[in-house]
């Protein structure tokens, strides 16, 4: 991974490899196609002009370096700026490029769409104006989204989002000696999501029964946890791995914490479990979460396997072999997390303090 | 306070009626703008002639982009400045030969950029810039950096990074077409909350494009925006 200087250095979850002189092919596997469809994607939209407010951005599998065969390319246009009836023709010639080039469209979900606008996303947190759609978004371009054109608008969007949620957050700080703590407002967010993706995965299994369900479960109990993990260890980080105040000027120590969570957003979720893995030094835990990952990937990069889950009925799955087996996997990913936040004395406060009430 | 005008914010290309403007508002600093390449030989060769005896700070703005000459071109023809010890003011975007460059040490600023350059925006890219450039310091320009991140933590980022190379400071309003405006409240709003991390001692460059009727107002307005500079010890 390079550095700001250009030289090379470890991702966390190299590092961990390293330290546990242990392999995960499905994982290293998906990072490296994931880069290599990056390029591809950078490439295949590279004649398209794009104005300085107005940022390409993707999410998903490709965002959180999890690409596998069965992946699609879920990406917006985010505008930061002045709305022009132009936008649509330029989201249009997006979509025929990457199309062209041999990438699924947009996600079936559509959670993004072919726009998104800044404006929402910032100003309406909360209250009857932030809709599932508006808050999915939100919380997904902090926790999975990576731009594929100038990063500045998506560098400004998230630091207007991480703004809003600090800098009215009295966990935050104190009048006498400004502090980092765990954003409350921020955490209550992400949790709203887990909460909310759980529930919609229920509806879904009711609205359609026979489609997918069996994938988008395994997807809930593995991907969308590991999701909520990132968005869990980033506000926690605040207060474990806070940046050294000099500043005593509250409101510029705001901005440092905006500077702290924007730096968890560019890491993929993985990479954030890796590091808390390092900080917690447990080699057995280590293995059994990233192994358990491991084999979830590699399901999911086998078009069979992930065929058969695709078209399993409900009514099968008591019985059905495979879905029995990544049903396991989940088990022992879930055992891990929940070791991991109230097990370890590290995180055990943490999670008793602001996990539940 | 050192404070004064960007010829160019007064009268583009038009210095010597910018730096008569900038006298007649009594202010003790100016920086000599020459944002085209043609408009360098002119302000040399008059330079001589220019009533800079009574300012306290006097620095010059190298033009913005190069299309008839090599940066080391630029350099030549500059020596004058250098000799005088006046900063240049430099887009990072203009330089091709890194080496020239960082041989003029701390006599080059490097500016940071506004949100349509694809380098020198924020402090990861400017650290990529001062590798290259170790001695060099470092004109901010806050509205540059309030366009990229309204919530100012990127300029908070640079501000504290490059605290030791802080030369100049360039302050203005930037609109959504990226050009230098009036001070509104809300960005006077956002300079205000940060300026607690700029030293009282760096030279202060109005680039606000007015007329010359409102100078006094934009004056008060930046010093408004400034009221909490850092005290120190040099200068004044």
């Amino acid at each position: 991974m390079p550095n700001s200087t250009g030289t090379s250095t470890d991702s966390p979850f190299d590092e961990i490899c390293k330290s546990l002189r242990h392999e995960f092919p499905a994982l290293s596997a998906a990072r490296r196609e994931s880069r290599q469809t990056e390029r591809k994607i950078r490439d295949s939209v590279a004649h398209i002009r794009i104005s300085p407010d107005i940022g390409l951005v993707v999410f998903g599998s490709l965002a959180r370096l999890e690409w596998t065969s069965g992946s699609d390319v879920d990406w917006t246009l985010l505008v930061d700026g002045p709305s022009d009836p132009e936008h649509f023709a330029l989201a249009r010639e997006v979509e025929r490029s990457l199309k062209e080039t041999g990438f699924s469209p947009v996600g079936a979900t559509g959670t993004f769409g072919s726009m998104a606008s800044s404006f929402d996303l910032i100003h309406y947190i909360g209250g009857i104006e932030d809709s599932n759609q508006n808050m999915t978004r939100r919380i997904l371009l902090l926790l999975e989204s990576v731009s594929l054109s100038d990063t500045v608008v998506h560098e400004r969007v998230l630091r207007g989002i991480l703004k809003r949620y600090i800098q009215t957050d009295p966990a935050v700080s104190t009048a006498t000696a400004p502090q980092f703590r765990v954003p409350l407002f921020l955490l209550n967010d992400i949790v709203r999501l887990w909460r909310t993706i759980a529930v919609d995965y229920a509806t879904k299994k009711w609205q359609m029964p026979s489609t997918k369900w069996a994938l988008r479960n395994i997807k809930l109990r593995m991907s969308r946890k590991l999701l909520f993990v990132k968005g869990l260890l980033m506000c926690f980080s605040c207060q474990l791995r806070p940046p050294a105040i000099e500043e005593q000027n509250e409101e510029i120590v705001l901005d440092q914490i905006v500077s702290h969570c924007l730096n968890y957003t560019q890491k993929s979720a993985l990479d954030v479990l890796c590091e808390m893995l390092i900080q917690v030094n447990d080699d057995r835990l280590a293995i059994k979460l990233l192994q358990a990952y491991d084999d979830f990937l590699s399901c999911l990069n086998d078009k069979k396997k992930r065929k058969h889950l695709q078209d399993l009925d409900f009514s099968r799955a008591a019985s059905d072999e495979l879905f029995q087996e990544v049903r396991q996997i989940s088990y022992n990913f879930r055992d891990g997390m929940n070791e991991l936040f109230f097990d370890h004395e590290l995180l055990r406060p943490l999670t008793r303090n602001f996990g539940l009430f | 306070m050192r404070i004064g005008f960007s010829t160019g914010a007064l009268a583009l290309s038009d210095f010597q009626v910018g730096l008569a403007m900038n006298q007649a508002a009594g202010l003790n600093a100016v920086e000599l703008s020459a944002l085209r390449e043609t408009e360098v030989a002119g302000l040399l060769a008059a330079i001589d002639g220019m009533p800079l005896q009574r300012l306290d700070f006097v620095s010059f703005h190298a033009p913005s982009s190069l299309q008839r000459i090599s940066d080391k071109e630029l350099i030549q023809q500059l020596q004058p400045i250098f000799d005088r010890g006046w900063p240049v003011i430099v887009h990072p975007d203009i330089i091709r030969d890194f080496d020239i460059w960082a041989s003029l040490g701390s006599r080059i600023l490097l500016e940071n950029m506004d949100q349509r350059k694809p380098i020198g925006r924020n402090a990861r890219e400017l650290r990529q810039l001062f590798v290259r450039l170790p001695e060099a310091g470092l004109c901010f320009d806050i509205a540059h950096a309030r366009q990229v991140d309204p919530t100012m933590s990127i300029a908070v980022e640079i501000l504290t990074e490059f605290s030791d190379r802080l030369a100049e400071l360039h302050i203005s309003e930037v609109d959504s077409g990226s050009r230098h405006v009036a001070i509104s409240q809300l960005a006077m709003k956002s300079y205000q909350r940060i300026s607690s991390l700029i030293p009282e001692h760096v030279p202060v460059i109005i680039e606000s494009m007015i007329c010359e009727a409102d100078i006094p107002g934009e004056v008060e307005v930046v010093r408004a925006s400034l009221r909490r500079l850092v005290p120190s010890a040099v200068g004044t």
